[in-house]
């Protein structure tokens, strides 16, 4: 690079330099802005604070929509489809024999008459 | 030991401990970005010509390294703040275009004069009007040349020559290497000499 080039260069960086004057306004919100950013530095970041409401979300969205989930806007008449499924879950899931389940009704007979008595 | 001496031991140690940034790292990152915010504001501003997006980009790059790289040494940062900036300003450049090509009917054909900054026209003290109305010129024909840069070879212009890195640094800031670094200066250079020619001396 030769000499008026790099007079050229020079006189192109001052140019640039010099238009680097601000008005108060913006000299004023970049300071508030560096104070921001200092502050920002002061207090290390905390990524892990976003998983609080996330989980939170997550949880209700859940809640919201499984299968199962109880209704959000007061009871509501259960479909005959809907019991019969429930019950034929709790039979599945229980500890009880099968021989429990087919002497019911004998067991439900003793029960009343045992409250008459 | 003095009062002083032993906050500075406690806040050295908590820092160091906590993987935070003492007291005299937060004085000099302050200093730093003093330094580099009205270039950085600048340059954005040439690049997106709104000054509440210049605002805007600064803002961010001046958040981001503080909250991600305050607590690296401070030969560091002016690398890192002005890689941050270059990015923020090819993400606004990146959203300009699609927002222009989503809403082309709307895009009204911007007018280089007509969004010249009026700070600009004030008359500087000492100079006669008509020397003040060429350095105006001057300085809307180099804003608009460095705009119709390529955005690596207007970076490689602005870091290396207006705000005076050295190539390393300029590499490290652009995520190049120095031989990418003079390639993109020396085209930056010869585009700006051709379409500056008969505006600068």
């Amino acid at each position: 690079m030769n000499n008026e080039q790099e007079e050229r260069l020079e006189a192109l960086r001052q140019a640039l330099r010099d238009s680097e004057r601000l008005d108060m306004v913006a000299a004023a919100k970049l300071r508030a802005a560096r104070a921001r950013a200092v502050d920002a530095a002061r207090r290390p970041a905390r990524p892990w604070l976003w998983a609080v409401p996330a989980a939170a979300t997550a949880v209700l969205v859940a809640a919201l929509w499984l299968p199962g989930a109880p209704p959000v806007t007061g009871p509501q008449p259960q479909a005959a489809g809907t019991a019969v499924a429930s019950e034929a879950l709790d039979v599945l899931t229980d500890e009880q024999s099968p021989d429990f389940y087919q002497d019911l009704e004998l067991y439900e007979w003793l029960d009343r008459e045992a409250g008459r008595a | 030991m003095t009062a002083l001496n032993a906050a500075v031991t406690v806040d050295a140690t908590l820092t160091s401990k906590l993987g935070g940034v003492s007291t005299a790292d937060l004085q000099s990152l302050d200093a730093f970005l003093a330094s580099v915010e009205r270039r950085a504001f600048r340059m954005a501003e040439v690049a997106t010509r709104d000054r509440d997006e210049a605002l805007d980009i600064v803002q961010d790059a001046m958040l981001q390294l503080s909250r991600r790289y305050a607590a690296r040494p401070a030969q560091e940062w002016p690398a890192l703040f002005y890689r941050i900036v270059e990015n923020r300003i090819r993400d606004w450049q990146r959203r300009q275009t699609v927002k222009n090509r989503l809403f082309f009917w709307r895009a009204p054909a911007r007018d280089e004069e007509e969004d010249e900054d009026p700070m600009a026209l004030v008359p500087e003290p000492g100079a006669g009007p008509q020397e003040e109305l060429q350095k105006v010129e001057q300085m809307r024909r180099l804003e608009q040349a460095l705009r119709s840069l390529p955005a690596r070879q207007r970076e490689a212009f602005e870091l290396r020559l207006w705000e005076g890195l050295s190539v390393e640094d300029t590499a490290r800031a652009m995520g190049c290497s120095d031989g990418s670094v003079k390639t993109h200066l020396h085209r930056a250079l010869a585009a700006l000499r051709q379409e500056l020619e008969g505006v600068w001396p």
